[in-house]
């Protein structure tokens, strides 16, 4: 799963240098911001085929918050 | 209503440690975390200019004031009669004042992929993106930027909407809320919205 996450990461992304693992802040560690955070939600939705609500994407702030989403669906 | 603009380039090693040391405990520790450089500049940035803009409203120093934290997470001055907002995006750092609610944001504008609009647009904000009906190949991503403008135009308007009544929406004063600006020029695009109209 972490391995499907990173790779939809770095090619939404100019991040290529950066070890990307569950403990990884999306906002400090990956500079994102609220539309990086949208953005996302989107591409796990179509890759995971999954509905995430608005209210769901405010309580990403790691990498593992995503993964715990996409794994209690 | 009040608003201000910085350019991070602009921060010079001495200012950034004179905010930095004025910032709350947990303040620093989030800037601590920041892995970019500019990160940490433009949220050093931005307690600079609340605090410049707030001093100017209320006629107070600016290492005077306090912040602390609404209910729903919107940052506020303490003891203050005064509404404040942020927005950051690429080199620019936003701040608008108000005594009534206020919100702003600040996209820079960039290639993105669209199928974020699929999201967060209406069927109406689809057609003024894109020209036409959109169709599925029109959701990726594109550097074309009138229509990129025009996104960041959607974006930025409901990010000012949302950052204006701070997460605590009350439908029955919706009316109130209404946009005072919008600007865009140098690559960027900037809304303001404010609680400022009457309640009925």
């Amino acid at each position: 799963m972490i391995e499907r996450l990173t790779k939809i990461i770095r090619e939404n992304t100019d991040i290529n240098n950066i070890t990307i693992n569950e403990n990884t802040a999306l906002i400090a560690d990956l500079g994102f911001n609220s539309l990086d955070l949208v953005n996302l939600a989107c591409i796990v939705e179509d890759e995971f085929d999954i509905e995430i609500p608005d209210r769901a994407i405010k309580d990403f702030k790691t990498v593992g918050d995503v993964i715990a989403f996409i794994e209690n669906q | 209503m009040k608003w201000y603009k910085y350019d991070i380039r602009d921060l010079t090693v001495p200012e950034y440690n004179k905010w930095y040391s004025l910032m709350s405990t947990d303040k620093q520790q989030r800037v601590d975390r920041f892995r970019f450089v500019d990160d940490k500049k433009r949220t050093v940035a931005g307690e600079m200019l609340a605090r410049k803009a707030i001093a100017e409203w209320c006629i107070v120093a600016p290492e005077g004031i306090v912040f602390s934290i609404k209910e729903h997470g919107k940052p506020y001055a303490k003891d203050w009669a005064v509404e404040f907002n942020i927005s950051h995006s690429g080199d620019m750092v936003v701040c608008a004042v108000d005594d009534k609610p206020v919100g702003i944001d600040i996209e820079q504008v960039r290639p993105i992929d669209l199928t974020v609009a699929k999201r967060i647009c209406s069927d109406e904000e689809l057609l003024y993106l894109f020209g036409h009906t959109p169709v599925e190949q029109d959701f990726s991503y594109t550097t074309n930027t009138e229509i990129l403008t025009r996104f960041f135009e959607i974006w930025t308007k409901k990010e000012a909407y949302g950052k204006c009544i701070g997460n605590g929406i009350c439908f029955a004063d919706l009316h109130t809320i209404e946009y005072s600006k919008f600007f865009l020029g140098n690559g960027y695009v900037i809304a303001i919205c404010k609680g400022n109209a009457k309640r009925r």
